[in-house]
């Protein structure tokens, strides 16, 4: 009865929801624009539009300055004239601000894995959905640093997370290679989740566990080969402990919580029209544990990851990228630690940016959950099948409305194990809203 | 099929309405109302204009921010990538960084017909650093100013310990530089 209700409200919202986008696309048709100056293009007095194709996806110059130590050869120019040869003081402070506000509708439900006890919202004013406030700026001939912390993320008010938080050394001891120290993710060797254009994540990173991480990454171009290898904690961005063995007080803390080290590597290539890419990581986690594996354990179990990415272009307008990940999670779940679970998954998705107005993406998600598969955890979870239908509308270089749909094709399975684990709502949505950096 | 079925495909159908009505929606030209567009202008008018996809016309004419910064482009051409080249029988060729005042105000530049100069040729070691410095001669902004030809004469000197331009492409521009004229002079 309330699965029926909630569909008959979200009919209806649907239907409002098309009355708002023809509104919408009334109204952005009589839209005029102007210039936009976030941060880089305040610096360097460009337009947007020298690095992005389509806020925030990063253009072929884009990309060349991400991989130039997020600098112009001119970038002292920028700096303020202080008459100390030594002093490289940005003369302005380099903030930038992203924000993003959205109204959905959906089908998801929160249900308790343990007791079944569910919630449900058929509509959803998610704003704001984050605040984030960057920075970034060359503070030497090598050195640049680069930082984002993220206020009231998904309604997390009370909070803020600093995600990406870099420190970058280009050509180190002139050896050309180049070096990372600080937060990352260890995906940003393939895709980075942040330049997307789809609201909807690239799901097989984040459950992988290959998103954000501290550590330090190596770089160099080889011939036509792009090699990266990094270190990681491998236990993601939150943890943190008193050491407290030397005695009482003591300041220092400790972010990892083992002496493993995460290793993982990517090869890129342009083979042809196509970038090709092979990755590797291997490494710890912690195991699961408890009522329908929602619990961390307290073994450290092995996990390996293999992944092969491409992408290339169609005509000038139009970029493919295509992702798979293998995963294996060995003695993983402690109800069997004698197991070893192997998983796979990947995306795919097509940007379309016919011109400076319009932005239109297909996101397809598949990930199955393999040997975790009825093991009556929440990891049954892993699996899915969705596409995600994005348009984006820019009412400026640097402001944007979009309109997302999210087609799950998953069927919905049943409670079988003793706890509420799997796919036991659809998770189709339709998404309004603003997505703005300035 | 259950009402929770229908519910649902009437959903999807509306909500794919939705999407294809902003489909629909999108203009089909390549360049939309109140998107940048940079005008260019010199004197003497006539001069051919060059930018990173090839000859774009003759002075004075009007192109879009994705003619300067086109989202591809070969590699060979990453000299060019947001620069302008003007050409005039007779005058010193000049190069020039667009930027985004230029794209604001437009741009009228002064060709160096004094001298039947030969032609200036692109500093090749300055094909691995797009948009490297700005080495024209705009009326427009305050791009004149000697505290910015001192800004550019610094830029130069850094080029020059990268080991990124020769010392005889480095004098060049460096003899360039010093003797622009100020605004007006």
């Amino acid at each position: 009865m309330m699965q029926g209700t909630g569909s008959v409200m979200l009919s209806r919202l649907a239907r409002a929801a098309a009355l708002v986008a023809i509104g919408m696309a009334l109204w952005m048709l009589s839209m005029r624009g102007a210039s936009a100056m976030p941060e880089f293009a305040r610096r360097y007095n460009l337009s947007c539009a020298a690095c992005h194709s389509a806020f925030p996806r990063l253009n072929q110059f884009g990309e060349h300055f991400a991989k130039n130590n997020m600098r112009l050869p001119n970038w002292m120019e920028t700096s303020k004239q202080l008459g100390d040869e030594r002093l490289a003081l940005p003369d302005h402070v380099p903030l930038a601000v992203r924000a993003q506000a959205y109204v959905q509708a959906r089908q998801g439900k929160t249900i308790d894995p343990l007791t079944g006890a569910s919630n449900y919202a058929a509509t959803d004013f998610q704003a704001p959905y984050l605040v984030k406030v960057l920075s970034s700026a060359p503070l030497s001939k090598n050195i640049t640093y680069y930082f984002y912390a993220i206020f009231a993320e998904k309604g997390g008010n009370g909070e803020v997370v600093v995600e990406d938080a870099w420190f970058s050394y280009a050509d180190l001891f002139g050896s050309g290679v180049d070096m990372l120290l600080g937060q990352f993710q260890l995906s940003d060797s393939m895709f980075p989740r942040e330049v997307r254009l789809p609201f909807q994540d690239y799901m097989v990173y984040r459950m992988a566990g290959i998103t954000y991480d501290r550590g330090v990454v190596f770089s160099r171009d080889v011939g036509p080969l792009a090699i990266q290898l990094g270190f990681t904690n491998g236990n993601g961005i939150n943890a943190n402990s008193g050491i407290n063995s030397p005695g009482f007080g003591r300041p220092d803390r400790m972010f990892d919580n083992n002496s493993s080290k995460t290793v993982f590597t990517h090869l890129g290539a342009d083979v042809g029209p196509v970038a090709l890419g092979v990755f590797a990581a291997a490494g710890k986690q912690r195991s699961a544990t408890g009522p329908a594996g929602t619990a961390t354990g307290l073994r450290d179990t092995d996990k390996r990851i293999v992944g092969l990415d491409a992408s290339g272009q169609l005509g000038g307008t139009m970029n493919w990228y295509v992702q798979y990940l293998w995963n294996a999670w060995d003695g993983f779940l402690d109800a069997d630690p004698s197991r070893n679970y192997r998983w796979q998954g990947g995306f795919a998705g097509v940007d379309w940016i016919p011109n400076d107005r319009w932005a239109f993406s297909v996101l397809y998600n598949y990930d199955r959950a393999g040997d975790l598969a009825h093991t009556g955890t929440i990891y049954e979870g892993l699996a899915m099948n969705s596409l995600s239908l994005t348009s984006s509308y820019y009412f400026m270089r640097n402001v944007k409305g979009i309109i997302e749909v999210n087609f799950d094709f998953l069927n919905k399975t049943t409670q079988t194990a003793p706890y509420f684990t799997g796919h036991l709502s659809k998770e189709n949505y339709i998404l309004f809203g603003f997505d703005t950096a300035f | 099929m259950t009402p929770v079925d229908r519910h649902c495909r009437r959903w999807t159908g509306v909500a794919a309405s939705a999407l294809g009505l902003l489909v629909v929606a999108a203009p089909s030209g390549a360049q939309a109302p109140g998107t940048g567009t940079l005008r260019i202008e010199s004197v003497p008018s006539g001069a051919n204009v060059e930018l990173i996809g090839g000859p774009a016309g003759v002075t004075p004419l009007t192109v879009t921010e994705r003619d300067i910064y086109p989202n591809t482009y070969a590699e060979g051409r990453a000299d060019m990538y947001g620069m302008v080249w003007v050409r005039h029988p007779g005058c010193e060729p000049l190069r020039h960084r667009v930027t985004a005042d230029d794209i604001k105000q437009g741009l009228r530049l002064n060709l160096d017909c004094g001298v039947a100069s030969a032609a200036l040729e692109t500093p090749p070691a300055l094909a691995a650093t797009p948009a490297a410095i700005p080495a024209a001669t705009p009326t427009s902004g305050a791009a004149m100013l000697p505290e910015r030809r001192l800004r550019q004469l610094q830029v130069l000197q850094e080029l020059l310990d990268e080991n990124l331009i020769s010392p005889a492409e480095e004098l060049r521009i460096r003899r360039r530089i010093l003797q622009l004229k100020p605004p007006g002079g």
